[in-house]
């Protein structure tokens, strides 16, 4: 009932984890992952492992979210495709694989050794985080210029193929942290046939800080981090919406603020075909579960049978 | 002692009703909640029974919605024929501040067990007995190792701990007579000199440096203040580098559930820094970088 198309990944539910905010080691021990989510999102895969940021990395905004700056702290691909992804082929789930690379080149180069790797058939699809930086550029985000997101997309999407040369389905990752998020966009997914993003995802978090008053210091070692949680909903749906308008035959993969099963319909209703909880899960780690039986609920009380009549509905 | 624990624990996240909320010292609560029974999220999965481990934590709600972090907390008591868990919690900052204002019969969540215990970390820690290992508590650090002590007498272990447990004064050692019984020796040190040695638990290792070897002290459970942790650790490599000094962290947890890596303590040597909530919160002290006031 809950089966959504994302960008040609076939999910049984709609409900994903945001990367970066879900253990599914922890979770499985809570539920059956594949009773709830639709896939499984990676945290954000870098070439190599990295330490991350100090201490300081989040801070709590009581009733909105949070603010971190966790710096992609990991143990790098080679890791992740070696121990983690054959690990995770137990849940039943595809998994949606996010990366972060410092050029063009070296996205392209993990996608391949992602797609050829043992386990590379539970890769269902790849999300790229262009919220890092173009070491080219000067260490600017890849994702807050239209030329530089076509020259990672150009690089990667050919490559997207698994074993079979069968496509796997490419998203990139929208910063809201700038100007005009739909030529960001446009730079995704307007490209020729075969060069050009299957979809989007929306949004990563908003740039913010805090300041300490009693040590009067920023609070995060890096002075900002990214505002997660149901503040920025409103900024992550108006993104969806002006999305669905602009490229209403591309994958929507919602994600901002949602915490409820309202919140869900909220963003399919604008146009995803899907979405992630992340900082949602810290509060309340049934979210996935409860969410699951109000939407199986609503689209009983409606009497529809599938999600398709809704994705969109709010703006088409 | 009970068998370690396999890294798929069932985890529960259980409902519960306050049963009683005290006052316990300055700033100092015992919460004590009623565990109920907890919504199946699957029917593919056992119905949990609790079970969580001294040097384990849980992740309470302090807001029954809305998006606060769960805040983590060792357990003081567990009663398992009453169903019920005890808390011993200090008012830090407003998540605490929320819970000290619950009444009897709030309800709340609490999601359980999360971390490592005591007797997963180290050396196997089967060799060391009760009375050869030293417990040191500070403040509301005292609250996991009251926890093991309890743990030890309901599993008829033999010997009992000696126990150091310090604080600023008097008050904030409420916790002191009903923790005497579970001990061989409960010495107390306040910096005040209201109750026992004035002084630290420094002040106390210092007078028992002889004890602590004739009584063949191999491993040492700490918890308080980063500070004191410091100090504790700094101790023993002078003067007792053989025993085993294990930590229990307090920091900040976000998620609990080895998320967010918004938690973690940097390791000694050359190694990424590591998660408390999942590697720990109990660390063996040498595994971590130290600074004058704690881990870094």
């Amino acid at each position: 009932m809950l089966e959504s198309n994302l960008g040609g990944l076939k999910l049984a539910s709609p409900l994903l984890n945001a990367s970066g905010c879900f253990n599914p080691e922890t979770f499985d021990r809570l539920f059956p992952l594949n009773e709830a989510l639709g896939a499984i999102v990676s945290k954000t895969v870098t070439p190599q492992a990295q330490p991350g940021n100090a201490q300081q990395r989040t801070v709590e905004l009581p009733g909105v979210g949070m603010l971190n700056s966790i710096g992609l702290q990991g143990k790098g691909l080679a890791h992740f495709l070696s121990e983690d992804l054959p690990a995770w082929q137990g849940y039943g789930l595809p998994v949606i694989l996010s990366l972060s690379a410092p050029s063009p080149e070296v996205f392209a180069e993990m996608v391949q050794a992602a797609l050829s790797s043992p386990a590379a058939q539970t890769i269902g699809l790849i999300e790229l985080n262009l919220s890092c930086p173009n070491v080219k550029a000067g260490g600017v985000h890849f994702g807050s210029s239209p030329q530089w997101v076509k020259e990672v997309v150009e690089a990667v999407k050919p490559v997207c193929v698994d074993s079979n040369q069968n496509p796997v389905p490419l998203l990139v990752k929208l910063t809201p942290n700038v100007s005009d998020i739909v030529a960001i966009a446009a730079a995704a997914l307007d490209g020729p046939e075969g060069q050009n993003a299957d979809g989007v995802t929306a949004i990563n978090t908003v740039v913010g800080t805090h300041i300490d008053v009693r040590r009067r210091k920023l609070s995060l070692s890096k002075g900002f981090g990214g505002y997660s949680g149901p503040g920025i909903k409103p900024i992550a749906l108006h993104a969806v919406v002006q999305l669905r308008r602009a490229f209403p035959h591309k994958a929507i993969l919602g994600v901002g603020g949602i915490s409820t099963a309202t919140d869900v319909l909220e963003f399919l209703m604008a146009g995803a075909s899907a979405v992630q909880l992340g900082t949602a899960c810290f509060a309340n780690p049934a979210v996935f579960c409860q969410v699951r039986d109000e939407l199986t609920a609503f689209l009983q009380t409606e009497g529809l049978t599938d999600l398709s009549h809704l994705i969109g509905c709010a703006v088409d | 002692m009970s068998l370690c624990l396999a890294p798929t624990q069932p985890l529960t996240d259980w409902p519960c009703t306050v049963l009683s909320n005290t006052a316990a010292g300055p700033g100092l609560f015992l919460l004590t909640l009623q565990l109920k029974s907890p919504v199946r999220l699957s029917s593919n999965r056992p119905q949990g029974t609790f079970a969580c481990q001294p040097g384990q934590f849980v992740m309470l709600a302090v807001e029954e919605t809305g998006t606060w972090f769960r805040r983590p907390f060792s357990l003081l008591r567990f009663n398992k024929a009453a169903q019920t868990v005890t808390i011993y919690y200090k008012v830090m900052g407003p998540g605490t501040q929320k819970m000290s204002q619950w009444q009897p019969g709030q309800t709340t969540q609490l999601l359980s067990p999360l971390g490592v215990g005591f007797e997963e970390v180290g050396q196997p820690a089967l060799t060391a007995s009760p009375e050869q290992t030293l417990l040191i508590g500070g403040g509301i650090g005292i609250a996991p190792l009251f926890f093991q002590a309890q743990q030890w007498i309901n599993e008829s272990q033999p010997t009992k701990p000696l126990c150091l447990f310090g604080a600023r004064t008097a008050a904030e050692l409420s916790l002191a007579a009903e923790l005497d019984p579970l001990c061989s020796e409960l010495l107390l040190a306040t910096d005040d000199g209201s109750l026992g040695q004035t002084g630290t638990v420094i002040t106390l290792l210092n007078q028992q440096k002889e004890a602590l070897q004739a009584k063949k002290i191999k491993r040492t459970l700490v918890c308080g203040p980063n500070p004191m942790m410091a100090a504790v650790v700094r101790w023993f490599e002078a003067h007792l580098p053989a025993v085993e000094v294990v930590v229990s962290l307090e920091n900040h947890m976000p998620c609990g559930t080895g998320a967010c890596f918004g938690c973690v303590v940097s390791q000694a040597g050359d190694l990424p820094p590591i998660k408390v909530c999942q590697s720990g919160p109990a660390f063996v002290a040498r595994q971590l970088a130290w600074g004058e006031t704690g881990p870094c």
